[in-house]
Order: structure tokens, then sequence, then C-alpha cells
């Protein structure tokens, strides 16, 4: 009874501090609405368009087809290009394009080499430059990646041309209107051919505008929060014992352990407020869809809840004053949060940082809420995440008790 | 000017006796400046390629599995993992949607039975939908597809070009065709018609690039730290404030103007000397090159520094209690780290962001870091910027010293 009422206290004093809900909810609710406007467009949602130049060969030795035949190629790739609402692609000079790019006005330009027509119809290699600006991590490698896929498929549709006249003239050399003949058949061909090629691909991901980005960043700051709430929980017994109201409450019949119950309660009451407004706020605000399973986010919530108060008040109790709780709390967080992929997709990171990650907090509690945002994995597909958080959260407790009793 | 110098060497001999503030000036600056640039790919160019884990299941019960098989091995992005075991198929799936890895390939088992039916054959890509690397992965084996598909295309036109010329060849000549088609396509990818090079314009070459990403996090780490501790510093003025220290001072024979310029002095002596020390490790430690010109540099640190004092005094003198001050520091600083491209390149962004991200400061000064690190940009050529940032502190300072009160 006692424990319930140091804590309903604490959650009553927190609740009623601004500032302590400033810090709860309204700084990850900014922080996530800004990481939305910025990356929504990565996931499909409007990413600034990626301008770039294409460059026509200088002027051909020898045409193939036609006088200007490098121009036309490179005016009408441009056009086709800039009709992909990601790429708004112009035709420049290279001079131009070195200026263009080298100032960043640009991120990329493709060079088109003389003999580009011949090498994809004749038998010629040619090599296609990409001028890449040199502050541009993104949209500059979009740029070489989209070379790349062209010269790909040009070289694929070359390659599938010249090998069949190549068997077939092996046969015996055409005449001219076989050669004709079989072009044309040939064109034909090829066309329908590349509709349904003869390996095809079948994705069974979610399409990218279907990605919602938020339900990535929402819980990943919902928990770096969550624990910086604990940790500011954690660092109120020390507060109590330098304001003296602890000494006060020692003269009532409170025990010492009553009174750490008590504050982990209150501390635990507060977190499970703080991650279940933070989800609530999600839906609402961001149309995060938490799966079907309503059960399974309250349980992944709760969990989480209890490991974060534990992860408090272990700070707590390996520190002395509210001071050193504030100041090294804060950076424990921080560098587990950058660790364990709360600031940023843990994903991306090479496979030895990624294994570091699995030593968070962080990481599992941001896995359980990832599995019910974007695989509806239900309880049973988090049960693996419940484990281990529930894990790591008694080790905490057991850890807190064993260094708060020896003091 | 005696009495300025006076003041401002008293409050740094305050924060002297400050163990935590070593802490968070220089080393947090280092850990997240290490952690994000490991993290992400290089500056300027490719540091190398990115190799991300593929689990493969091949189901196929002829031959042709084994080849499709052999060329995505051969994909510079790939890092195959072959499961071989019984159902491996459904275990990749799991080990996808549990999390474990980020994409699946699954080659069917009637994969050499379609193909030389002449059907198409479908092979499954099963992809984690919170994770962005199988995009590239997806796109690598498109192009593996593309090669294989024409080399399938050279085979079957071949065969149907013959017998739209001469009438359908007999088995032998068919098999003869085949044989002839595929040895043209094996020499055709020895050599590709058309292949893609890169070059970064300006002064990033790629040999000067350092390891990692730390071309971008080193500097934006620099701004994001000398932000926070500088905002963070203006709880320092209000805790004067409510102590009365600062109306003791006032007492003295010292002018309003001078303590003003006092507070904003050891701010900006602090920015300066952290700033300058994470800027002296990242040349050493993390082999950043920080442009051209010296002298550019030091402008743009010094006006953005400026601006962060200014801005801490602001803070400091419109907020009443050091907690209010803190929160809004931090709601601030990450605000405006996220907004003005410190966490990641304002060049993914849509372009409204990109103008939010100019009406503050880190905007510009990321802008200008990133001209003098990537573009190698004289004095003049960062003025525009460097201009921005001194409009910046003019006004926070104007308003600071209007703002300024000592009780």
């Amino acid at each position: 009874m006692r424990i319930i009422r140091i804590a309903l206290k604490d959650l009553s004093i927190r609740l009623r501090d601004r500032n302590t809900l400033l810090m709860m909810l309204f700084m990850p609710i900014t922080l996530v609405a800004i990481i939305g406007f910025a990356l929504g467009g990565v996931a499909g949602g409007g990413i600034s368009t990626v301008e770039f130049l294409l460059v026509a060969p200088a002027e051909e030795e020898e045409h193939l087809f036609m006088e200007n035949e490098g121009e036309l190629l490179t005016g009408a790739a441009a056009n086709l290009m800039s009709q992909i609402e990601m790429f708004d692609a112009e035709v420049a000079t290279e001079e131009e394009a070195r200026a263009a790019v080298g100032a960043g006005e640009k991120a990329g330009a493709i060079l088109i080499p003389p003999g580009f027509l011949r090498a994809v119809f004749d038998t010629a290699t040619v090599e296609v430059t990409v001028l890449r600006d040199p502050v541009s991590r993104i949209k500059a490698g979009i740029v070489q990646s989209l070379a790349e896929r062209l010269a790909t498929y040009a070289s694929a549709g070359g390659v599938a041309g010249r090998g069949v006249f190549d068997a077939i003239e092996a046969e015996r050399e055409l005449t001219d209107s076989e050669r004709w003949k079989l072009g044309g058949w040939m064109f034909q061909w090829m066309s329908e051919r590349w509709r349904e090629p003869a390996i095809g691909i079948e994705s069974s991901d979610v399409e990218e505008d279907e990605i919602n980005v938020y339900a990535y960043f929402m819980p990943a700051f919902a928990v770096l929060f969550l624990l910086f709430t604990t940790v500011a929980s954690g660092k109120s017994i020390h507060e109590e014992r330098e304001s003296g109201t602890y000494e006060r409450l020692m003269t009532a019949p409170v025990s010492r352990t009553t009174f750490i119950a008590g504050k982990l309660a209150g501390s635990y009451l507060l977190a499970t407020v703080q991650i279940l407004v933070l989800i609530g706020l999600g839906t609402l605000l961001f149309r995060i869809g938490w799966g079907t399973n309503p059960l399974a986010v309250v349980v992944m919530a709760v969990v989480t809840a209890a490991g974060a108060s534990s992860l408090g008040l272990l700070v707590a109790s390996f520190t002395r004053t509210a001071r050193q709780t504030d100041s090294i709390g804060t950076a424990f967080v921080l560098v587990m949060s950058l660790l364990g992929g709360s600031m940023w997709p843990v994903e991306q990171a090479p496979p030895a940082f990624q294994s570091v990650a699995r030593f968070t907090f962080n990481y599992w509690a941001h896995s359980g809420f990832k599995k019910l945002a974007f695989a509806d994995a239900g309880l049973a597909g988090i049960s693996q995440e419940i484990g281990i958080v529930l894990a790591m959260s008694a080790v905490f407790f057991a850890l807190s008790v064993a260094l708060l009793s020896r003091r | 000017m005696r009495k300025i110098i006076h003041i401002t060497v008293l409050y740094l001999g305050v924060l002297r006796s400050d163990k935590s503030a070593f802490f968070w000036l220089l080393a947090m600056p280092i850990v997240f400046t290490f952690v994000t640039g490991f993290v992400y790919p290089s500056g300027g160019g490719r540091s190398g390629p990115v190799r991300y884990a593929l689990t493969v299941v091949n189901l196929d019960e002829g031959g042709r599995g084994a080849e499709l098989l052999a060329a995505v091995e051969e994909a510079d992005e790939i890092d195959l993992l072959l499961l071989e075991e019984p159902g491996a198929d459904s275990t990749a799936i799991a080990l996808v949607d549990d999390g474990d890895r980020s994409a699946a390939l699954i080659i069917p088992a009637d994969y050499s039975a379609k193909i030389g039916g002449g059907a198409q054959a479908t092979i499954k890509f099963h992809r984690n939908p919170e994770r962005m690397n199988p995009l590239v992965t997806r796109e690598a084996v498109e192009r593996v597809l593309s090669r294989l598909n024409a080399e399938a295309m050279v085979v079957a036109g071949a065969r149907e070009a013959y017998a739209e010329l001469w009438g359908e060849p007999t088995e032998e000549k068919a098999a003869e065709l085949t044989g002839r088609a595929r040895s043209f396509v094996a020499d055709a990818w020895e050599r590709p018609p058309v292949t893609v090079s890169a070059e970064t314009v300006g002064r990033t070459l790629e040999e000067r690039l350092p390891p990692g990403g730390y071309s971008h996090s080193s500097p934006a780490m620099a701004l994001m730290w000398v932000l926070l501790n500088g905002l963070m510093a203006s709880s320092f003025l209000v805790s004067e404030r409510r102590e009365k220290t600062l109306m003791r001072l006032f007492t003295a024979p010292v002018r309003r103007s001078e303590i003003i310029v006092g507070n904003l002095a050891w701010r900006f002596v602090v920015g300066l000397v952290q700033m300058w020390f994470l800027i002296g490790f990242g040349a050493l430690v993390f082999g950043v090159d920080w442009g051209d010109s010296p002298t550019a540099l030091l402008l743009v640190t010094v006006t953005y520094i400026a601006a962060v004092a200014g801005l801490s005094v602001l803070i400091g003198s419109t907020t009443r209690t050091s907690r209010q001050a803190e929160s809004l520091s931090l709601i601030l600083s990450l605000s405006m780290c996220a907004l003005g491209g410190l966490w990641w390149p304002l060049e993914i962004t849509p372009k409204a962001y990109q103008t939010v991200g100019h009406l503050i400061p880190t905007g510009w000064a990321m802008d200008a870091m990133h001209n003098l690190v990537g573009r190698g940009y004289t004095l003049a050529e960062v003025a525009p910027q460097a201009a921005a940032l001194a409009g910046f502190a003019v006004i926070f300072t104007v308003a600071a010293t209007l703002t300024f009160r000592h009780e």
C-alpha cells in the first residue's frame, strides 16, 4: 500500500511538471514529425527531384543511322527520364555539366560517349562517364545507379540483337534483303520478348509508397525518450536525499526497501503512461498501424516500460548524486540509443555493428514494435523480443538491488 | 575591455571546475562522429562496394538454377548466403520476417523445366519491408537477370530467326544454333558493350576521401555538439540569476554591456575551442581534409559560434528556471540539427524542408562546411554562408541584449 502511495505521489508530481511533459511527449513527437517531413520522401512520399544532366557525345566521326544521332539520342533520353517523377534531366555540354555538378547545382551528369550506338548495335565497346557532385551522398549515387542500370539494359539489348545476327550469319552471309527482313522481324520480336523475359522476378515486398517512415522512427524515439524519463525518475531518488525529504520520510514507518520499490513503481507507471500515449499519438498523428493485435502492442509497451524503469534505477544505483545521475544517465542513454538504432536504421550498418546493437535495450524494444507495425507479427511473433526485454529488465533490477544494498 | 576579459576568465574558471564539461564538450562529440561516420558511406564517392547479405534457396531440379546462383554470387553488392537444408524456403522467409535477414531469393523447383520449355520462370524475392538495403540487392539481382535474359533471348531468337528466314531448323541445327548463341553471349559479356565509370568533380578525389563517411559526420557532429553544448549553457545564466550571483556582479563597478559581452565571450571561447579541437581531431584521427582555406574555415566557425553564443544568452535571458532553459535548449538544438541537415543530407529532403533548413543557422553552416570540405571553396566563395551566419549572430545578440536581465 505504501509502495503504491509513493508511486502515485511521484507520478502525480511528474505529470504536473510541464518540463517533464515537454520531454516525455512533445520532444519525441516533434522529432518524429521532422524526420517524417525529411525522410518521408525516401520511402516514396516526395523526395526532392534528382536533377542531373545528360551530355551528348562530341562530334561523331561517323554515324550509324543518321547525322546528329548522338544528340537526338541524348535529347530523347532526357525527355524519357524527365517523365519519371523522381528525375529531372536536361541536356548540356560537358563544360556546362562540369561547372553545374562541381557547384552542386546538379547531383550528377551522364556523359554519353561518341560511338555509343555503334557499341550497342555493332561490335565496339564504350564507357559512359558519370560526373558526381563531391558533396552529394545520395543523389549522385542515384544518378550513377541509373547510368549503370541503363548501361546494363543497353548492353543486354545490344548483345541479344547482335547475338541473333551472329548465330544466323554463321550459317551463310545474308543478302541485303534478308538483312532488312531479319532486322524488321528482330525489332518486333525483341520488343515483345522484353515484355515477358525468360526469367521474371516476383517481389513479395511492400511497395515503396506503402512504407510509413513514421512507423520506424516513432517507436525508436519513444524508447529513447522513455529512457530519459526513467533516468530522471532514478535521479529523483538522489534528489529526495539531497533535499532532505528522504530523511523526513524515514522518520515515518517506511522502510528503505519500500521507498525504493515505490520509486521504481512510480517510474514504471510514468513510463507506461508515456509509451502508451506515444503509441496513441503515433496512431492519431502519423497514421501508424500497429497490427491487428492490440494486446500484443500493450504487452510490448508494458514490457518495454518495465525494462526502461529498471534501467533508470540501475543508473541511479551506480551514481551518487542527482547531478551525476543526470550527466552519466544522459550520456549512457545517448550512446546506447546511438548504438541500438534509435537514431538511425541499424540495418544499414556493417554486420559487426549490428551485432553490437543486439546487446542494447533499445534494439530489442524497437524491434518488437517494428515487427508489430511492419509485419503484424502478433504476440507470438514478438515473443523473442518480449523475452529478451524481460530478461534485461530482470538483470537491471537485480544489479540495482545488489548495488543499492551495498550502500 | 579588461573588465570583459576578467568576466570571461571568471566564467571559464567556473566551467573548468565542472568535471563533466570536458566529457560533454569533447568525448561525446568524438563518439558520435565515430559511429555516424563509420556507419554511413563516404561523402563524395564510393569508398568500396557495400555488400548486403542475400539469403538464397535453390529448389531447382535441373541445372539452370546453379547458373543463376553463380551469376548472382558475382554481383558486387551481394553477399550470398546459401540455405540448403530441407524446408530451406520456409526457413529463409521466416528469417526475413523475423528481421534476422533483410531479403531472400528463392529459385523454384521448376526453374530449369520452364526455361527449357520456353515458358517464363519466376524467381521469388522476399524482402523485409522495414529495411532499405534489399532495394539495392533487388536491383543487383535484376541486373543479373538482364544478362541471363539477354542470353535466353539470343538462344530463342537464333532459332526463331532461322525459322523466319529458312524454315524450322532440324534438331541438330537447333542445337548448333544454341551452342553458337551461348558462345557469343559468353564472349560478349567478357567485354560488355557499355560500361560505366564515375568521376567525382571538384577537389574531393576518390583517393583523398577519408575512410567511411567522416567527411560528413565530422563537420556535422562538430556543428551539432557546439550548438547543443552552447545552448545548454543557457541554464547557467538562469542559475546565476536565481542564485543572485548575477545581481551581485551588477553591484560591482561594471557596466551592463560589459556583463552581457562577458557572457557572450565565454560561450564564444568555449565554442571556438571545442570546434577547433574537433576539427583537429577529425583531421588527425578520422583523416578529414577540411579544405584549402583555413581562413575560410575560421570565418565560418567564428560566425556560427557567435550565433550560437547569442542564442544561448537569449534563451538564458528569456527563461525562468534552469530546467526550462535546458528543455528549450534541447528542443531547439535537436530540431535545428535535424532541420539543418546535420543528421542527414538536406539533398534528400523535399524542397520545403530545405527552405526551412535555411531559415536557421545550421543549414547555412552545413552548406559552408560541405563547400569547404567537398569543393575546396575559398574565403570569397563561402562569404554568402558566412554572411548569413553573421546575420543570425547579430539578430540573436541584439535580442539577447534587449532581454538580458539580472533579476
